[in-house]
């Protein structure tokens, strides 16, 4: 009995020994003063902030991979020695935000914060003045920084609101946004995608008419009985079809307020074709009940014709047909186009997919945006994303893009997560801002695919933009309502066993939708639209009213 | 002469009896199969080509067999220290929990205890409200627990729900044996650590099952209280992110144009070989214990 007691007390100490040494764990210094290179000295003079300077860097996005100490990137411990600044980032562990969130209410702030841009969150931090503007930083501690922040960044990403309560906060700038795409044509995303192998066995068939996409779809229908002419994937891509009818995600009626899509004259075309489509057993019987897994099993067998999405969303299933058969792919065709319709899909957001705000909480805010400014600059960004010039890329001044090497390209394509382990280049672009295009691609494949996409789509700033109202709002509730009874109407009018039917289900639903209050959510969209116009300007390549 | 035995059993069975057991086992087969094929082809699809995987139609056996999903897991360098922090906090966790929670249930199991009954509504509050998670950080945080292993150990030593049934346990044991026990001279200790505890074994296996399944997945203690110490997440934590990792690495790499050649794993398979890893050292562990649940530990004890 001593004996199982004695080593029962012995494993209990040891654990305890091993938790102390767990929690007593630190960093090892780094040292950023010595064995430079040339490259890192010269940019050293113009760039250089202090010794010993860190950063709490909080990047809200639990999917980021990089989760390396800085200085174990090579190109990043570059920026440290180049800085005199070592960020210590720290990734997201959860989905839905409630880490900051704690942080927010129990002062835990880290210096930075990384979120998306769209994340309800940034307006708490914002309006609960838990962050800096960039503004003040700027005014106060580099105030040349305020010109080399782009305009049309600046008019996309200022904070802007019609809260009578938060009017201080309009106007300034509280994060910039990377990826931002100062070039609108080349925001394409979606594509008509189709077996490139079928579509030339069946002629090549010209599918931009409604009934030549329509006839195609029957070809491929009678050559391969079992495969799926169609399908839509879930419901983020059913606005494809729409948008191919010139319905857009509101409709703007001739007096200029904003309806519902559904009241839009083309939505019951739209919805007579998709009926007479199911009805043809030309769409996938299971289009709405389908699953992503079962969907990606049916593209990576083969068991799919046409599946209109975004064309970087099907790589995986051409790697698994072409393993099975080289020569069978998915091309990218020209989008179907009801009669007089200007067909455009919505592009890549244009405003970016991250922002960088700067907490109050930051005991150095001066390092926090000379840091971010390097970050944001030529020199930083080329560095953090490119890497050496010469050595990893080239410039072509005239053309104003950027080429990878040879080398580059090879060490990215067989395996890219050891290139950026090993050079950490492309790794926390978290201030990227393309000062140069990047090359075409050399891939034949791509490059079609690149080329649709960018010649049929548009800016949807102005749609998306702070249409969806505050969900704790009158709007706001009645909007869920709306969408909720939206999803399952839409579903209904597809399955209808007639064109009739699903016209009747489509006018009992709009006036069922009035009756939640659908004209006091349209007058908030009218408003917001009014403003988004006022803001980001209408879309160049987007005919209004497809006029 | 078991054998033979066994033969009379047989002989004794009237063919209701044999119609009653071939239906009680093909209704328990159907059972068991209905539970562990689902379990048994996510492993087959774990060990196949990813790629390949994707087209699906695996059911018994791997098509291409690969480990190339497991490399994808395993590739990443904090998983290491989140097995080793989750071994740890799972074994010292377990270990504690038992030893307090179990010295607890056997105090409040002595109804000549002073203040017994306050004791028991005090700790049946705690289990059914909560200050919330804000108020519950602002402890750890005074307490220090707030990037240290500890925060794993500590607020998980008594578990009111184990303690009751623990209690119930205990209260079950004859008193004449502590008696015995104290007129040979044993003090409270040793009579807890040579008499209570070898005759509740099976209690203390099952609260300590339930209390090693609780710590192998936790998760939301991490998210919590671990802000720069990231070498202190657990394994879920981990196993969570390599998945939303490769999950939007995948797109990030056919946005960029990088793909194509380069998909050597679908989030699908990831996922699938990640819930492997998170599964298959606890359900390797439970056959080992299982004995312990074993009824029938106290017969013999007693002779009245």
């Amino acid at each position: 009995m001593k004996k199982i007691l004695l080593k029962l007390f012995t494993l209990v100490l040891s654990c305890v020994m091993l938790c102390s040494m767990l929690a007593g764990c630190g960093n090892e210094k780094v040292d950023l003063d010595s064995n430079l290179s040339d490259y890192v000295k010269e940019l050293r003079e113009k760039w250089y902030i202090g010794k010993d300077k860190t950063l709490s860097w909080y990047i809200g996005l639990n999917w980021w991979s990089y989760n390396k100490a800085w200085t174990d990137y090579p190109v990043l411990k570059e920026v440290s020695q180049i800085t005199g600044v070592i960020p210590k980032t720290t990734i997201a562990p959860d989905t839905d935000g409630q880490k900051l969130r704690l942080m927010m209410s129990t002062d835990r702030l880290p210096d930075y914060i990384t979120v998306s841009p769209d994340d309800p969150i940034v307006e708490e931090l914002i309006t609960g003045g838990y962050v800096y503007s960039y503004d003040e930083l700027i005014e106060k501690y580099c105030p040349e920084f305020a010109d080399e922040i782009d305009p049309l960044l600046r008019s996309y990403t200022e904070y802007d609101s019609s809260n009578p309560l938060y009017q201080q906060y309009v106007g300034k700038l509280y994060g910039l946004n990377c990826f931002f795409v100062p070039d609108a044509s080349k925001l394409g995303a979606i594509s008509f995608n189709v077996r490139g192998d079928i579509y030339e066995e069946i002629g090549s068939p010209d599918m931009t008419s409604p009934e030549g996409f329509k006839n195609a779809l029957q070809a491929v229908k009678d050559k391969y009985p079992d495969m799926i002419p169609l399908t839509l994937g879930d419901s983020w891509y059913r606005f494809v079809m729409e948008e191919c009818f010139g319905i857009h995600a509101y409709y703007e009626n001739d007096e200029g307020t904003i309806e519902m899509r559904m009241k839009d004259p083309a939505y019951r075309d739209f919805v007579v074709y998709m009926n007479d489509l199911y009805n043809s057993d030309l769409l996938d019987p299971e289009v709405f009940t389908k699953n992503t897994q079962a969907l990606e099993e049916d593209l990576a067998a083969g068991k799919i014709f046409c599946y209109p999405c975004t064309f970087w969303g099907l790589d995986t299933a051409t790697a698994a047909l072409n393993a099975e058969d080289p020569g069978s792919n998915f091309i990218s065709a020209e989008p179907m186009h009801a009669e007089n319709v200007t067909v455009r899909f919505p592009g890549q957001s244009r405003r970016g997919w991250l922002t960088t705000l700067i907490s109050k909480r930051c005991a150095d805010p001066e390092t926090a945006i000379k840091f971010a400014r390097f970050m944001w600059s030529r020199d930083g960004n080329l560095l953090v994303c490119y890497g050496h010039e010469g050595e990893h890329y080239t410039i072509d001044e005239e053309t104003n893009t950027i080429t990878r090497t040879p080398a580059v390209e090879k060490a990215r394509k067989e395996d890219l997560t050891k290139f950026e382990n090993e050079t950490g280049i492309f790794t926390q672009r978290l201030f990227q801002y393309p000062y140069y295009s990047d090359a075409p691609s050399t891939d034949p494949a791509r490059l079609q695919n690149e080329d649709v996409a960018n010649r049929y789509c548009y800016d949807n700033t102005i749609y998306q933009y702070k249409m969806s109202p505050e969900s704790t709002s009158t709007e706001g509730k009645i909007s869920t309502k709306i969408w909720v009874k939206y999803d399952t109407a839409y579903p209904k009018m597809v399955m209808a066993s007639s064109a009739n039917e699903a016209l009747k289900i489509l006018d009992e639903t709009i006036a069922e939708m009035e009756d939640m209050g659908l004209s006091i959510l349209e007058e908030y969209w009218t408003n917001q639209f009014a403003a988004n116009i006022e803001k980001f300007g209408w879309p160049d390549n987007l005919p209004r009213n497809n006029t | 002469m078991e054998k033979i035995k066994r033969k009379r059993n047989w002989r004794k069975y009237s063919a209701a009896d044999w119609i009653f057991n071939i239906c009680n086992v093909l209704i328990l087969l159907v059972v068991c199969v209905v539970s562990l094929y689902p379990f048994y082809q996510m492993f087959m699809i774990s060990l196949n080509d990813p790629i390949d995987a994707a087209r699906g139609g695996i059911y018994f056996f791997p098509r291409k067999f690969s480990l190339e999903s497991y490399v994808a897991v395993f590739q990443n360098e904090m998983l290491a220290t989140a097995f080793a922090v989750t071994i740890a906090r799972t074994v010292i966790g377990t270990v504690t929990s038992l030893l307090a929670t179990s010295l607890l249930a056997y105090g409040l199991s002595k109804p000549k205890l002073m203040f017994n009954k306050f004791y028991m509504i005090f700790a049946l509050i705690t289990m059914f409200f909560s200050g919330g998670t804000i108020p519950y950080f602002i402890v750890m945080e005074g307490l220090g627990f707030v990037d240290n292993f500890l925060v794993f150990i500590l607020p998980m030593l008594i578990s009111v729900w184990n303690m009751i049934i623990l209690k119930a346990f205990f209260q079950n044991i004859p008193g004449s044996l502590e008696e015995s026990a104290q007129l040979d001279g044993c003090g409270w200790y040793r009579m807890f650590f040579s008499i209570v505890v070898p005759l509740s074994v099976p209690a203390l296996a099952t609260v300590g099952l339930f209390n090693a399944v609780t710590q192998w997945n936790s998760w939301f203690d991490a998210n919590i209280f671990i802000f720069d110490k990231t070498y202190l997440y657990p394994l879920q934590t981990i196993l969570m992110q390599i998945i939303n990792q490769n999950e939007a690495k995948v797109q990030m790499d056919q946005i960029m144009g990088s793909a194509g050649g380069a998909i050597k794993v679908t989030s699908e398979s990831l996922k699938i070989a990640t819930m492997m890893v998170a599964t298959l050292p606890i359900v390797l562990v439970y056959p080992f214990i299982q004995r312990f649940f074993v009824k029938g530990i106290m017969l013999g004890s007693v002779k009245e």
